[in-house]
């Protein structure tokens, strides 16, 4: 009775992982594994309140507030890593670093890729791709008393598939990239300055050059 | 290829639709000045004897008989009956615009109500009463790090309220650090403690005791006052009715006026002003000399001066009490330093010298020798800074919560008599 409980639990073992292989194998025939890396810039400007504001507390009569704009060009690298469901659609996970100045946010999302035109086989295609997800920030680093967090991106994107003929392409990719984030002070002990919340909403332009394999 | 440019092109004007523009809002709260505006009229009328209050942000201290007289800075002026230093009395409150310093000479009280200085009858303290006023003697002021101004033409006085503001901007997104704003206004980096010290002002029993950072004093029949830059110098001869007298320029930036002896120090950013007293009438200047921080409290005794120094707004001076001997005023020699924590007010008793050690409490010592000051108590775990020794062995002692009192017989063991707490909002 021990021995075929023994031999039992063996034959599990066994036959298993090698079913599970076939299933794994089966799984990647059916649904390519896809890696799409992309570099690009983060275009925009801002749009902010200047120095008059300091004197509105000594100025008995009210000050209107002037702006300044300023543009923005940062730096941003992501890697889609995914399968594809069908011939067109791959679906994945997109991890991606962005700078926006000083600030380094590193966000994770769920992405599709979407290969919406093709006029003939091997000619160029249009691809459309989503990415949602939340911004970390784990390699970003802090001024003293201050912290970062991350926040909701949300990243559509249009642009051009130029297939190889070993099967890889190269992409370029133009899109809106939303990013929300937050620059908190601690208080502080300071009897004159409390603290401060920076609560920032990135809206850029995004330009991304990549090849998938 | 061309169908598929038009996607594109749609990608762009969505882009430009929403803008790209970085939308960042950044809310801050910190401390600073709010501007008000008040005409003359405002500031004449407002005077009013009403119920007592409570200690919110109090100001200089002057004592005068069984009378505790607490400024509420430009507010008013709290009157306690101290008869029994156990259980001070709040009799009242005096609401006077603008009131920084006050004076009292018998029944009648100066005090300045931002341009003017007035003269009350205190005979009935809960109903008092204005007997004089000189009118438009002072054009800016300075207290607590805020000065307010005077503009003749629109007759009008500009004061600043210190308030906490908690506001929304449209910042940079972090493109460049977001500055604290230290400089938003007149606000010198200055702890919002209120100031009194003891000083040998008092002659007789007809005047009171105020301190080494008051602006009033009263020697004789005179009422001196700095101002921003003046000496000015009023008759009391009539009591009730101040005449203005005479006015000397010092230059700019004078802090506070202390007698001593029949020499009157006047203390300014930059130095130290002599001035020989013996014609009260017409102060005559003996001597200008270098003090080591103008805004440090001194207080002398017997030829000697106690000053203290600490670091801090005043700058990056050593904590310490420095002991001069002045007893020849035109070179004031240096006796010995001693080390201490972070002293603010201080007073003397001779031989007990009472130092406030801010945050670290209150110290008595013994100063028999000027070269060898020993600790004798250290009253820990109260916000300590300014003292004023009374005769009959009491002390009252102003700290952030509130003004103390002590017995001193046993200078190895001060006994605290009772409390009146400050009452904050934060």
């Amino acid at each position: 009775m021990k021995k075929t409980q023994i031999l039992l639990v063996w034959g599990i073992l066994n036959v298993f992982p090698s079913f599970a292989q076939e299933v794994k194998q089966d799984f990647f025939q059916k649904h390519p594994f896809v890696n799409i890396t992309e570099f690009g810039t983060l275009l925009g400007r801002s749009k902010y309140e200047t120095y008059n504001y300091y004197y509105r507390g000594y100025y008995p009569q009210p000050i209107e507030p002037q702006y300044q704009i300023q543009n923005r060009v940062n730096f941003a690298l992501q890697t889609f890593n995914g399968i594809y469901l069908n011939k067109k659609t791959a679906v994945g996970l997109t991890l991606g670093i962005d700078s926006y100045g000083p600030t380094v946010l590193t966000p994770i999302s769920a992405g599709i890729r979407r290969n919406l035109i093709q006029k003939k086989k091997s000619s160029s295609i249009l691809l459309g791709s989503l990415d949602v997800g939340y911004a970390t920030t784990w390699v970003n680093e802090d001024n003293t008393g201050y912290k970062t967090s991350g926040g909701i991106v949300i990243c559509p994107t249009i642009g051009y598939k130029l297939p190889m003929r070993n099967g890889s392409a190269w992409l370029i990719n133009f899109g809106y990239r939303y990013q929300r984030a937050s620059y908190k002070q601690e208080r502080t002990s300071d009897p004159y300055w409390y603290e401060s919340n920076e609560v920032r909403n990135y809206r850029r332009m995004v330009i991304r050059f990549g090849i998938e394999f | 290829m061309k169908k598929l440019l038009h996607p594109l092109v749609l990608a762009f004007l969505a882009c430009i639709h929403v803008s790209c523009n970085d939308d960042c809002e950044t809310t801050r709260t910190y401390r600073t000045t709010v501007p008000i505006t008040f005409n003359i009229e405002q500031i004449r009328s407002g005077i009013s004897t009403e119920a007592p209050q409570d200690l919110v942000n109090p100001g200089k201290i002057y004592v005068k008989d069984n009378y505790l007289f607490i400024n509420e800075i430009k507010k008013g002026i709290h009157i306690f009956d101290n008869s029994n230093p156990e259980k001070p009395l709040n009799i009242s409150f005096l609401k006077i615009p603008g009131v920084i310093d006050m004076a009292v000479k018998e029944n009648t009280l100066y005090a300045d109500n931002y341009i003017d200085i007035v003269a009350f009858d205190i005979s009935n303290p809960k109903a008092i009463k204005e007997t004089g006023r000189v009118k438009d003697v002072f054009t800016t002021g300075l207290v607590d790090g805020v000065s307010w101004w005077y503009d003749a033409q629109a007759k009008t006085v500009t004061d600043y309220e210190i308030k906490v503001v908690t506001e929304t901007v449209r910042s940079n997104c972090g493109q460049s650090s977001i500055t604290p704003i230290y400089y938003a206004n007149d606000v010198a980096l200055k702890a919002n403690t209120p100031t009194a010290n003891q000083s040998s002002g008092g002659n007789g029993t007809t005047t009171g005791t105020g301190g080494s950072m008051a602006r009033f004093t009263i020697y004789d029949d005179y009422l001196y006052t700095v101002s921003q830059s003046d000496l000015l110098l009023f008759n009391i001869k009539t009591l009730s009715n101040p005449l203005q007298q005479s006015k000397i320029n010092l230059g700019w930036g004078i802090e506070t006026i202390f007698p001593y002896k029949d020499k009157l120090f006047i203390g300014s950013n930059t130095g130290m002003y002599i001035f020989d007293n013996k014609n009260p009438e017409k102060p005559e200047r003996l001597s200008t000399f270098q003090h080591a921080r103008a805004c440090d409290p001194v207080i002398v005794h017997n030829d000697i001066a106690y000053v203290t120094l600490r670091s801090g707004w005043c700058g990056v001076t050593p904590n310490r009490l420095d002991v001069v001997n002045v007893s020849n005023l035109s070179s004031p020699t240096l006796i010995k330093s001693y080390d201490m924590q972070n002293p603010a007010g201080l007073g003397i008793d001779f031989p007990n010298l009472f130092i406030c050690e801010s945050q670290y409490g209150l110290k008595s010592f013994d100063a028999t020798s000027a070269s060898n000051i020993s600790l004798q108590q250290h009253i820990e775990k109260l916000d300590a800074y300014d003292v004023i020794p009374l005769e009959g062995k009491h002390l009252l002692m102003v700290g952030k919560d509130g003004l103390y009192q002590y017995d001193t017989s046993n200078p190895k063991n001060l006994k605290q008599l009772s409390v009146i707490p400050v009452k904050r909002d934060n």
